[in-house]
């Protein structure tokens, strides 16, 4: 009584030791909802990500009260006025006399209060935009960036590992020498050069899509290489020689025979590398050459938090580094979890 | 008429000769075995014959695509991500232009041949013993329609009883599909009861080559003979 069938035995107790490892499970469904949420950015999030308010400048975050003199009612938030103290601080007073109801499914959005009243769930920024927002929306440039350029730096490595370790001669020294190149330079300067070769008129798609190209651009190397490794081991196979003896060609070879072998190992190398893409997506933009404002990726975001006194007096701007992290760590657990998973059935495979 | 011939061939790997001035030819029917011990260049020299070997020097005329090779290793010469059908279906590349329901016809013929039925087309190689896998394996080499089929320790990797039974069903369709057979080996039991010719190789070279009973009843080579004396004493022992 199967219910569900795998290649082969190994892919089977590659995905039972998987789902075996609980931390790298609740790591697997962080994910799903982070990506889950970025889809739905436009229908969670109260705000669009440009909706700005100057009056309410690093507004604190807004709390949502459930009753009334210890009564239960209807949700709603009261309304602030701006102030300014003694040393010319701004302070949110609260104002007790106004009252907005939390509205539902209104404008297409999931929640909202009416106008004048705003929603601060975790707080505005330097412009009065919602944070809350504004992450979600930031979520969909930075998780989608680095998935798509590991997407371009995988089947460029891929591609050029596979060519490289299957012909070996001349082409492999060609090939991989190119790869030294791109791996002797750090990869934080190359970025740079890159994006200092990009013209400066691009619209924000455009921006987008060189990050994406450029984070491709210093990555594919190392994969090439592991690739190319495994590929030497591989066209010694039996089952290569076999095909090569009944005139398949080689590229049919080396994408049916050879790559689809070197999935599994490559797949948890990939989360590793969308991990790293995604931080340096946020580094670029940090330092402001990666997305521009006023679209959000939360790299940008987190450069507003690269002064101490915002910092100081409206802490949730740095609440961008904690998804980052979280991120980040989802990816690499699950990523370490993989590995651990498929690695041996690999090891397994070579030496058999 | 003569399908495979082999004339003066070398092969060095840096400064080791694998294959030294081997030279035989083969006729259409013929039942060659090679043997030798491990490392004495058997393999090299099969797969020079293939074309999976460049030659160094020498010249090696057979047609284009007329020889095909059963592996040693049944567990490594089948790819473990694909099911038989799409391994089978492999071995009709040069015949893509077939339909599919040609080329099914085709498989589920080569698939009574070895004795296989059409069952294990959805099945992977994991799923079969190494008989079975190598059923696969000769009635993959077989749809390329082959006038040789190397043999490279072919049943090696079986037990005795498996053995014999894939050495029946060889000679089964040596008859079937007019083949012609070089059986590569160490094992000088086996080439007894199924090969014609014997050829002796020592250090890359062919030391002897005649007729089998001749070969093992009186061999001029002392390599032969120290071979030959070494089976026997695990013989009967």
């Amino acid at each position: 009584m199967k219910k569900r069938t795998y290649p082969n035995s190994r892919t089977r107790t590659g995905v039972d030791s998987f789902r075996s490892n609980r931390l790298a499970m609740l790591c697997l469904w962080g994910l799903v909802i982070f990506y889950g949420l970025a889809i739905c950015a436009d229908f969670i999030s109260p705000y669009s990500y440009k909706d700005e308010d100057r009056n309410f400048s690093y507004c604190p975050p807004t709390t949502i009260e459930f009753g009334d003199h210890g009564k239960p009612v209807y949700p709603f938030v009261y309304g602030r006025t701006l102030t300014f103290d003694t040393m010319h601080r701004r302070v949110y007073v609260i104002d007790k006399t106004k009252k907005y109801l939390l509205r539902f499914l209104k404008n297409g959005r999931l929640f909202g209060v009416d106008v004048p009243g705003r929603l601060y769930l975790w707080g505005a920024d330097a412009r009065g935009r919602d944070l809350f927002s504004r992450i979600w929306y930031g979520a969909r440039i930075s998780l989608s960036i680095g998935l798509l350029g590991v997407a371009i730096s995988f089947m460029l490595g891929l591609l050029i590992g596979g060519i490289s370790g299957y012909f070996g001669g001349w082409v492999d020294g060609v090939l991989m020498r190119i790869c030294e190149m791109f791996m002797m330079i750090p990869g934080f300067y190359l970025m740079l050069a890159l994006r200092a070769a990009v013209p400066e008129n691009f619209n924000s798609v455009q921006v987008y899509l060189s990050v994406v190209v450029i984070l491709a651009f210093i990555g594919w190397a190392s994969l090439a290489r592991i690739i190319r490794g495994m590929t030497l081991s591989l066209r010694e196979r039996d089952f290569v020689l076999a095909a090569k003896t009944m005139g398949v060609p080689d590229i049919v070879i080396i994408f049916k025979h050879i790559l689809p072998q070197t999935i599994s190992y490559s797949m948890a190398t990939l989360m590793l590398t969308v991990s790293s893409y995604i931080l340096a997506e946020a580094g670029l933009s940090v330092v402001g050459l990666g997305i521009q404002d006023p679209v959000p990726s939360w790299g940008n975001l987190l450069s507003e938090a690269m002064e101490i006194v915002p910092v100081i007096f409206a802490p949730w701007i740095l609440l961008p580094g904690l998804f980052i992290f979280i991120a980040v760590m989802c990816f690499n657990v699950v990523g370490d979890a993989l590995r651990d998973a498929f690695d041996p059935m690999f090891r397994n495979d070579a030496a058999g | 008429m003569s399908v495979l011939q082999v004339h003066n061939a070398v092969k060095n790997f840096g400064s080791l000769r694998a294959v030294d001035h081997v030279s035989f030819s083969l006729d259409q029917g013929d039942n060659l075995a090679i043997i030798g011990e491990s490392g004495c260049g058997k393999t090299t020299l099969a797969k020079m014959m293939m074309g999976l070997v460049k030659i160094d020097k020498g010249l090696i005329k057979a047609e284009s695509f007329s020889v095909q090779m059963v592996f040693q290793d049944p567990y490594s010469s089948l790819d473990p991500l694909w099911n038989v059908r799409e391994i089978l279906k492999e071995a009709l590349w040069r015949n893509r232009s077939l339909s599919a329901g040609q080329a099914q016809e085709k498989m589920e013929q080569m698939l009574s041949a070895v004795g296989l039925s059409m069952g294990v087309l959805q099945r992977f190689p994991h799923e079969f013993s190494g008989g079975e896998r190598q059923r696969i394996a000769i009635a993959r080499a077989l749809l390329c329609s082959p006038k040789i089929l190397i043999l490279d320790e072919a049943t090696s990797a079986l037990d005795t009883l498996v053995q014999k039974q894939i050495m029946d069903l060889l000679k089964k369709l040596k008859q079937e599909f007019n083949l012609t057979y070089i059986f590569i080996s160490h094992n000088l039991r086996l080439v007894r009861n199924f090969s014609d010719k014997i050829a002796v190789m020592y250090q890359g070279k062919i030391v002897e080559e005649g007729q089998a009973k001749k070969v093992l009843q009186s061999p001029s080579h002392p390599y032969t003979r120290q071979l030959l004396q070494a089976s026997f004493y695990i013989n009967f022992k």
